[in-house]
């Protein structure tokens, strides 16, 4: 049994007489203690210390906590620095009284060792000085982990750092239990106090290098804390846009939420900016109508939201707040219905949502106008989402998304020059994602209207620089899609060749494959590749769906060849921006394959939903001529005119 | 490592007051067993919503921060309080948390007048009702000491309730341990005194020190700390040794039995208690330490009034070191006294 059993007689007093010079100190003791008992002893005043520690702790723990609790960052340091600082003091204390009164620790003294002072004959117990000392280095020791204790085995008496700056040393009265070093081992001391040293140096270096790296972090901290505090955890950008605008202000609720709306609408900050200040809006109770609306904004499930809805606006419809709630309303109930569209239900809409639409203009918040544009872009009115893009929006995002959808808006009304001129200049003034967004649009369209051209390889250029910096740009289809056309166009066969390795994405690839075959002149193999994708696709969505479908359109030599495509063109949804673009090119192949009737019905539903585009216009007129059904020509004519839009008519004023 | 073993998990025939005390907190346990878990689970199931406990932070700040002062809430909570309302939604879900327990909260905010989000308000004030309904009768509430149910029983049923299989492990054999010494050095009696005795100054101290709160204090640690305290102090004031298992090295003999010194089990048993109850934050923590400060208060006591001799042992066998673990002869039981 390690621990003395205390009922043996008291052993406290160190016997005198026989210095360790002695030769009968062989046989008497004491004997340098083993390592092992020391680390037992260790353990042992481990579990001794150990509650006392945590009371002299306490106070500080609990600041640390609150100061957690509360993120108060500077607060907790301090406490967990205190709570360290009190910890070493406590153990400096520790060790020394004990080692003063009894001669040893409680562990030390379980295990029957003792420390004795080497300056004083007779095996004596330290001085009060000594035992400081040793008591000091010790926890030194401790701070760094322990490591300089592989000292001990430095020497043959055992004695590692602290015992040898003391004077001092651990012995033993048991002859048994005493340490026995076979030899004088140069081996041993050398690797021990070489260990102690390297260990010691990198400690050195990593400390200095912690502590500069605390003090940087330290200094951005703060201000970061700082700023944070002054504008109540709102998001940065929105801090950033009303900080560049001269009227709006930050301790504004008002402001900061229409920012935010506006920002979010456009899609410059995640949902989340809107939500947390609609939250902060709603429990000051301030902008109540606005708060409830921003909060159903961000809502993506409509359910959820249409409570919300109701709070913004129970009034009767007049008020900025609840035009906007009409507007979303009134594109919501659209892309509910999937099946059967109710055309007269729908026109009803239309009347309200026009209404309020004629009311918005320059001075509406921007907000309201973007969402006004987003609506009418949505119901393909672009003349009208052009006038009031015209005017000027205040926020950073909302005029990146004023001239994306400038130039957009210009390409589909088919004023192909401006929407050009508008693209560089809104290449110009986008950040790099933006102006990739606006180039992959571009491409694509520009491609896939009217081939690969001169005007095509501007915008392209910007999709292939991007992709070229950061292949991972291929895992967005729009930019994937952009990139194939860019190759092909190039005509490179070689990229062309490795694109159908390189593609994220299984259509995306087998339509490369078709335009590489197209390419090498195998038309009737790239038109029956091209069938079985159309076939093979389960969705009527897809950017590639798109890609194959206008490919296919455009090699095909006969109407059989061209059935695919028109099949999948019924399926597909018409309010997406595929189907006007498979639309368009399916009316303009099937009039030079010459097949006047169905060209003439396809004409006619693209001007169901397209009014203002001009090619489809004209070939659909081809088409009724050669048809011979001039009655139809007349209508389309006069029903070209006839559809007004009033907000064509008052920004004309 | 040192644990302490005293004379082991003896057998129900020789101590059984201490078997007493023993099944009736395993009964408790197992009859409210069922109970216990799907009251738990429906209370999960609504705390566990991210919206309650989002809108239920809003309105707690709003609570805190119309309150002036710092006696109702804490410092802390108006902090708190204060970063919430402006927008910080970590703050905001750490509130909807504490509002359960803080018991200012729990007693007005059904019919308070809270301004703002009225839709999720709504929703938040039917989930609310439901969650003090389950908390009526989930058994924990009903046997645990709290704000809802403190009557004079709940001071003593609230000593054989615990919150889980780990809690009822640990207290019961810290129970049998010590309380099996006492049985069989001192008698039963001494057993019943120091656990209902220390339970109810236990309590008596929670609510003085802590203050009783919306989540029910529950446990038979108060009690088994006063017969730890009492085992300690008095093993100390005679100068006995207690038998402990300690192990310090995986070496063979740094580990096994010794006798060690009394105070050792008040070092290392109760001086924890302290600590913890001097760095707990208010409004936050599981475990009750002022409760158990209590319990060993009384066990000091107890161990006073048996030193001068206002208590006395019918046994008359003190302490003894013993360096065997056999027991007396079951015949000196009849010296004793009539343990139940």
């Amino acid at each position: 049994m390690v621990l003395e059993d205390f009922s043996l007689p008291e052993r406290g007093a160190v016997p005198r007489g026989g210095s360790f010079q002695s030769s009968s100190h062989e046989e008497r003791g004491p004997w340098p203690a083993s390592p092992r008992d020391r680390l037992a002893a260790t353990v042992a005043d481990f579990i001794v210390f150990l509650p006392i520690l945590a009371l002299v702790i306490a106070p500080f723990s609990r600041e640390a906590r609150e100061a957690q609790i509360l993120g108060s960052e500077e607060a907790w340091s301090a406490a967990v620095g205190s709570a360290l600082a009190a910890g070493f003091f406590a153990l400096l204390v520790y060790q020394t009284l004990t080692v003063l009164v009894f001669g040893a620790t409680p562990g030390k003294l379980a295990l029957g060792l003792r420390v004795v002072s080497t300056s004083l004959p007779g095996g004596h117990r330290p001085r009060p000085i000594e035992a400081f000392l040793r008591a000091l280095f010790w926890c030194l020791e401790v701070c760094l982990l322990g490591i300089p204790w592989l000292a001990v085995f430095s020497n043959e008496r055992r004695r590692p750092v602290h015992d040898r700056v003391a004077d001092t040393e651990v012995v033993t009265y048991s002859k048994s239990r005493r340490a026995v070093p076979a030899e004088p081992s140069l081996v041993e001391m050398s690797l021990a106090s070489g260990f102690q040293s390297a260990t010691l140096a990198v400690c050195a270096m990593v400390l200095t290098v912690e502590i500069t790296r605390i003090q940087t972090r330290y200094a951005s901290l703060e201000s970061k804390i700082m700023r944070l505090e002054e504008e109540g955890y709102v998001c940065p950008e929105i801090k950033e846009a009303i900080d560049k605008s001269s009227v709006r202000r930050l301790d504004s609720t008002k402001d900061r939420l229409e920012t935010a709306l506006s920002l979010y609408l456009s899609g410059a900050v995640e949902k989340i900016c809107v939500e947390a200040e609609a939250e902060l809006a709603l429990w000051k109770n301030e902008e109540a109508p606005l708060a409830y609306f921003a909060k159903a904004v961000a809502f993506e499930d409509i359910e959820k939201a249409e409570p919300y809805f109701e709070k913004a606006c129970d009034e009767s419809m007049r008020g900025d707040v609840c035009k906007a709630v009409a507007l979303i309303r009134g594109s919501v109930r659209e892309a509910e219905e999937e099946g059967e569209r109710d055309r007269d239900a729908e026109n009803q809409h239309e009347r309200e949502t026009l209404k309020v639409l004629t009311s918005i203009d320059e001075t509406s918040p921007d907000y309201l106008r973007t969402l006004a544009v987003r609506y009418l872009v949505e119901k393909r009115d672009n003349e009208s989402a052009l006038s009031l893009l015209d005017a000027a929006m205040s926020f950073d995002g909302a005029r990146d998304f004023a001239a994306q959808e400038r130039a957009k808006a210009l390409w589909r009304l088919g004023r192909k020059e401006e929407a050009r001129a508008a693209l560089t200049s809104a290449l110009f003034l986008l950040g790099p994602e933006g102006r990739l967004n606006l180039a992959q649009w571009f491409c694509r369209n520009e491609v896939l209207a009217s081939g690969c051209s001169s005007e095509s390889t501007a915008a392209c250029s910007q999709v292939r620089e991007a992709v070229n910096d950061n292949e991972a740009w291929l895992h967005r289809p729009e930019i994937a899609s952009a990139y194939l056309h860019t190759v092909s166009c190039s005509a490179k066969e070689e990229s062309l060749q490795s694109l159908t390795e390189r593609l994220p994405f299984m259509t995306g690839r087998r339509v490369a494959a078709a335009l590489l075959k197209a390419q090498k002149g195998e038309r009737r193999e790239a038109v029956l590749e091209l069938q079985e994708i159309l076939k093979g696709s389960s969705s009527n969505r897809g950017v590639f769906l798109t890609d194959a479908n206008v490919l296919l359109a455009s090699i095909a030599e006969n109407t059989d060849e061209l059935a695919p495509v028109q099949s999948a063109w019924s399926r597909m949804d018409e309010r997406s921006e595929g189907w006007l673009t498979v639309g368009r090119s399916l009316l303009k192949n099937l009039v030079r394959l010459g097949s006047w009737d169905a060209a003439l019905t396809t004409g006619l539903k693209l001007r169901q939903e397209d009014r203002f585009d001009r090619e489809s216009l004209e070939l659909t007129l081809l088409a009724a001529k050669k048809a011979g059904r001039p009655i139809v020509e007349q209508t389309l004519l006069t029903g070209a005119e006839r559809r007004p839009s009033s907000l064509q008519k008052r920004s004309r004023k | 490592m040192i644990f302490p073993v005293l004379r082991g998990l003896l057998s129900p025939l020789l101590i059984p007051v201490t078997f007493l005390l023993f099944s009736l907190n395993l009964l408790v346990f197992i009859v409210t067993l069922g109970e216990n878990e799907e009251g738990d689970r429906k209370i999960e199931a609504i705390l566990s919503n991210r919206s309650f406990i989002e809108t239920q932070g809003a309105a707690f700040a709003q609570m805190i921060s119309r309150q002036d002062g710092a006696s109702v809430f804490s410092p802390m909570l108006h902090q708190l309080a204060a970063k919430a309302l402006n927008g910080d939604s970590d703050s905001r879900r750490l509130l909807g948390n504490l509002a359960v327990r803080n018991a200012t909260f729990m007693r007005d905010a059904e019919n308070y007048d809270f301004v703002g989000d009225e839709i999720a308000l709504e929703k938040w004030r039917s989930a609310f009702k439901e969650l003090k309904s389950v908390q009526a009768e989930h058994p924990t509430y009903q046997w645990g000491l709290s704000r809802l149910h403190n009557g004079w029983l709940q001071y003593i049923t609230y000593q054989f309730s615990h919150s889980g299989i780990v809690h009822l492990f640990w207290n019961m054999v810290f129970l049998l341990l010590f309380g099996g010494f006492v049985e069989t050095t001192l008698g039963g009696s001494f057993v019943i005194l120091s656990y209902l005795g220390g339970g109810l100054l236990g309590a008596f101290a929670y609510s003085k020190l802590s203050g009783i709160s919306s989540s029910p204090l529950v446990g038979a640690s108060a009690a088994v700390s006063a017969l730890i305290a009492f085992v300690g102090i008095v093993g100390m004031v005679r100068k006995r040794k207690l038998r402990f298992f300690y192990w310090l090295l995986p070496a063979e003999g740094y580990y096994g039995f010794a006798y060690l010194p009394s105070w050792l089990v008040l070092l290392v048993m109760l001086l924890p208690d302290l600590g913890g109850y001097l760095a707990a934050t208010r409004d936050f923590g599981s475990v009750a330490y002022s409760a158990h400060l209590g319990g060993a208060a009384w066990g000091f006591a107890m161990a006073a009034a048996l030193s001068v001799g206002l208590l006395r042992s019918e046994r008359e066998k003190p302490f003894r070191a013993q360096h065997s673990s056999q027991i007396e002869p079951p015949g000196d039981s009849q010296n004793g006294p009539k343990a139940a």
